[in-house]
């Protein structure tokens, strides 16, 4: 008998849940409070999750989450949030009155005019975001998706692969947003992630690389990113030494998405602007990067995994596609309601929310890295004339937001050497400024890549002060 | 009477799962409040006070664990979600290794018991307002300090709850208590040189049993820490001998051992430790523990989320690599012993194997003596964020400012400095460790989940240390 997998919003989550009826409820007892400002953010959702280790399946989770997240706020500008996952008229009640008591304890604040006021532009079209098949997959169908994953990663033969483990998550949700301006919107969501990672070790030498596929839709997936991933871990064994000194980079797709168009992105967050915590602070409409650098942020966008792509934002702003750099210029910050009215602009659709149960943050949705054709060059190129020089292939660090000084550890990367990438190196650090990082690019190549909704080329630079052990 | 007054009986859920063929089943049933707010700029954002409860069923089946989660907390509710953890557990049983299928032995010791730490009452028993307005006071201490303080960020979070877990075998565990966070981020600006100086207060026990005069003291050291930074100078990379201070070590001892000896990452052939039990792997003077049951650290829980009670675990011991730390289900399959290590950040995440309280033993130098001798090196102090990657077997942290020592003598303000090592090498290339002990708490991510944990060292100094920096 073959278990169904009961993800579509009809059967689950207690199997009544009315969000009309609910949002009646809520905005009755607002009223009853007589609460000048209101929103609130309902999620309903169904997510499952597999994993595979060493070959043998080792969880399966679902998680059934459901519940509303409300702000609140007076004329003073005092203002508060709370949430519930229990959707009863009890809980409902109780969350309420604990969010407008709550608000009496804020401090007044005069930037504070009001929550979403623009009203919907056209939606993205509902295939972009929503798969059906998600919502009707079956266990044994996610399973089998992992399994062939698995074989696509054994089926590259070698003895030094040492562990696989595979994972896969799958959830739709129902986003519902509503506000005392008169927004209500919601949209369906799926999200889909298949990941793959391999371990390997010759002797002493241990080390590993992994594989991705994301997006919105089941056949974004493809079970190749085993045999990708065990491709990739085992380019990385025998690791040499590198020397110092300053050479040039090529920031890999993940690499460049992380530490350029995150970075930029996250300091050009007018939050941190309006707090004097940003180094892009005072820089709106000034160079900060080379002509053919622009940077954009598309919520809207049709093609690559989609993964953040979305109609409204947290707060029921509708999205909007916009240039954080263009040609070089800092173009905008990246702004919710309230940094748009203390700043006195337009938002631009950039509140995200984590979940129901934490305010909205200001965020990035897919970012994509564009540059001008004058910068693009053929992937040979991007090597060429490079006697010794490091391809940085990953970092988990970022910048220190307040100055742009920007030390770190290069977790992963190659060496250049003559034109050509070679061995796989030991522990290196970096250290430079993101602005003269970004003054220092060079070219791109014309293969961008998708790494969770970061779309990047790579990206030559002409040089980072590394440090090595040689 | 508990936070969960309107107590359900679990039993019988249990014995459903039973009824439907698992070899074994843990409920864990969570109720909380919390009370949250930022200050920024002196005013309030985001102030918001929260209640909510969750359970989630875990049933193992032949070795696939199948889990659900519900918010009914309901004799109802549970039941369902008791059929969708074991519908999960039996679909997937099939696609088990023989070799990996298991079951928990008989011989483990579950834990019963209610631990009340907080009582019930504390955290409403000094009001919001107040919380609100010893912040906005602690804001003031830092802009009367200095002119060139501009913001002053500070993120408050307290909650309070109560965490039932019974399972299949007899475990039943309540623990009552609360939690208190406060990070300070201050702020400072001369012309265009921006510095922020952070600290970080933790409290097992809500506002009313904190020992005011410590947030006070956190709040003028974050101050003065970015006061410092306006005058320091980029680090100049290159390999050194590095004296670490108490906070910084703690990252150190997190990073650069503890997550390497989580069992989890050993089965899954994800950790450089696998194999070395026995085996040496530093200098003789390092002997690193995990405590779990120190009820005045953070990272204290009377017992995990498995029902395992929790301990002093030995992981390195005078430089022998002695033990993993471990959850049920590594214990089981590596037929060693539950550390109590098993822990969730919630009762809708599955347990994975966590530190708790992590720490390396002082030795007999004295600070001094350590810088002293340290001709030509640095001398690192707090911590900014740290990460480690067990399966390649390299860390990364990085501290918030740190002296040039020259010729015995301390020198230049340095800021932003990244340090990096190797697990396998570092351990031996620590020469001196001092008898000073320091300890400071907050949380650590893996997995996609997070939980509080705090970390303990002395001044201690290692050798070829690779750190990134600037050219000046």
């Amino acid at each position: 008998m073959r278990k169904r997998l009961v993800m579509s919003h009809e059967a689950m989550a207690r199997d009544e849940i009315d969000e009309h009826a609910i949002k009646n409820k809520i905005e009755n007892e607002l009223a009853y409070y007589q609460v000048k400002h209101h929103e609130v953010f309902m999620v309903i959702g169904t997510s499952l999750d597999i994993d595979l280790e060493r070959g043998s399946l080792k969880t399966a989770e679902i998680i059934r989450d459901a519940g509303f997240g409300v702000r609140v706020a007076n004329e003073d500008g005092q203002s508060a949030f709370s949430y519930t996952s229990q959707m009863d008229s009890e809980s409902i009640e109780k969350t309420i009155r604990n969010v407008v008591l709550t608000m009496g304890k804020a401090t007044n604040d005069p930037d504070f005019h009001s929550f979403a006021s623009e009203s919907a532009t056209t939606k993205v079209s509902r295939s972009l975001v929503f798969d059906p098949a998600v919502e009707s997959l079956e266990i044994d169908d996610a399973v089998q998706l992992v399994t062939s994953t698995l074989d696509s990663a054994k089926s590259i033969d070698d003895e030094h692969v040492y562990s696989i483990n595979v994972s896969f998550k799958a959830g739709n949700a129902r986003i519902f947003v509503f506000n005392s301006n008169g927004i209500e919107n919601s949209e369906d969501h799926t999200d889909v992630d298949l990941s793959c990672d391999v371990t390997v070790k010759d002797g002493d030498e241990m080390n590993s690389d992994y594989d991705f596929k994301d997006g919105r839709a089941l056949s974004q997936l493809s079970t190749d990113i085993g045999a990708n991933a065990t491709i990739k871990a085992l380019k990385t064994l025998g690791k040499v030494r590198v020397k110092s000194g300053f050479f040039p980079i090529v920031l890999s797709p993940r690499a460049a998405g992380y530490v350029i168009a995150g970075s930029i992105a996250h300091a050009a967050n007018a939050e941190s602007i309006q707090q004097d915590m940003s180094f892009l602070g005072g820089k709106l409409g000034e160079k900060i990067a080379p002509d053919f650098l622009t940077i954009i942020d598309d919520p809207r966008l049709e093609t690559f995994s989609r993964r953040l792509t979305c109609s409204f934002d947290g707060e029921g702003n509708p999205t909007k596609t916009k240039k954080i750099v263009n040609g070089g210029i800092l173009e905008t910050f990246l702004y919710d309601a309230y940094t748009a009215n203390k700043a006195g602009v337009e938002s631009t659709g950039n509140a995200a929310r984590g979940g129901y149960d934490s305010p909205p943050h200001i965020s990035p949705f897919n970012l994509i890295i564009a540059p001008d054709e004058s910068g693009i060059v053929a992937r040979e190129e991007l090597f060429k004339g490079i006697e010794y020089g490091i391809y940085l292939d990953q970092t988990y660090d970022s910048p220190n937001m307040a100055t742009g000084d920007f030390s770190g550890m290069i977790a992963a990367g190659f060496l250049i050497e003559n034109g050509a990438i070679t061995s796989p190196i030991q522990q290196a650090t970096f250290g430079t400024n993101l602005l003269e990082l970004l003054s220092s690019i060079e070219s791109f190549d014309d293969v961008p890549e998708d790494n969770a909704g970061t779309i990047t080329p790579s990206i030559r630079l002409k040089g980072l002060h590394v440090s090595g052990n040689e | 009477m508990t936070a969960q007054d309107d107590e359900l009986e679990l039993d019988p859920i249990i014995e459903h799962a039973q009824d439907l063929g698992v070899d074994f089943c843990d409920i864990r049933v969570d109720t909380w409040q919390g009370f949250n707010f930022e200050l920024m700029q002196s005013k309030t954002r985001n102030i918001s006070s929260s209640l909510g409860k969750g359970a989630g069923i875990r049933t193992l089946v032949e070795g696939a664990w199948g889990f659900a989660t519900t918010t009914e907390v309901t004799t109802q509710g549970l039941m369902k979600c008791c059929e969708n953890a074991a519908n999960l557990g039996n679909a997937c049983k099939n696609f088990v290794k023989e070799e990996k299928k298991f079951t928990i032995p008989d011989n483990i010791n579950f834990a019963t018991g209610q631990h009340v730490i907080t009582e019930p009452g504390e955290m409403d028993s000094v009001s919001s307002e107040e919380k609100v307005k010893y912040c906005l006071d602690l804001d003031k201490i830092a802009r009367e300090r200095s002119s060139f303080v501009k913001n002053v960020v500070i993120t408050f979070s307290e909650g309070f709850g109560t965490s039932r877990l019974v399972n299949s075998r007899g475990a039943s565990v309540e623990k009552t208590m609360g939690t208190l966070y406060v990070l300070a981020d201050v702020l400072v600006k001369e012309n265009d040189n921006l510095q922020s100086g952070m600290e970080i207060f933790s409290h097992v026990g809500c506002w009313n049993s904190v020992d005011l005069a410590q947030v006070e003291t956190a709040i003028i050291a974050a101050t003065d820490q970015g006061l410092r930074l306006l005058k320091a100078r980029p680090c100049p990379p290159g390999t050194f001998t590095v004296i670490v201070d108490n906070k910084l070590g703690g990252v150190f001892v997190h990073e650069a051992m503890g997550h390497a000896c989580e069992a989890d990452a050993i089965l899954a052939g994800q950790s450089i430790l696998e194999n070395k039990i026995g085996t040496c792997i530093g200098n003789e003077a390092v002997t690193i523990l995990d405590d779990g049951s120190n009820p005045e650290l953070f990272g204290y829980i009377p017992a995990d989320s498995e029902g395992i009670a929790s301990q002093k675990t030995v992981l390195v011991e005078d430089g022998y690599l002695k033990g993993y730390l471990h959850d049920l289900e590594s214990a089981s399959r590596m037929a060693m012993t539950p550390t109590g290590n098993g822990r969730a950040e919630a009762f809708d995440y599955l347990p994975q194997v966590r530190m708790t309280n992590t720490m390396l033993e002082p030795r007999d130098w004295t600070v001094d003596e350590l810088i002293e001798d340290t001709k030509n090196g640095l001398y690192c102090k707090n911590w900014q964020y740290g990460y480690v990657e067990p399966n390649k077997g390299n860390f990364m942290f990085k501290c918030k400012e740190a002296v040039m020592l020259e010729n015995g003598e301390q020198n230049a303000l340095l800021k932003d400095v990244a340090l990096s090592g190797q697990i396998l090498q570092v351990l031996h290339d620590i020469d001196g460790i001092a008898s000073d002990f320091g300890n400071s708490g907050g949380h650590c991510g893996k997995g996609g989940q997070s939980v509080r944990v705090s970390d303990g060292s002395p001044h201690f100094r290692i050798k070829n240390v690779l750190v990134g920096g600037m050219e000046e």
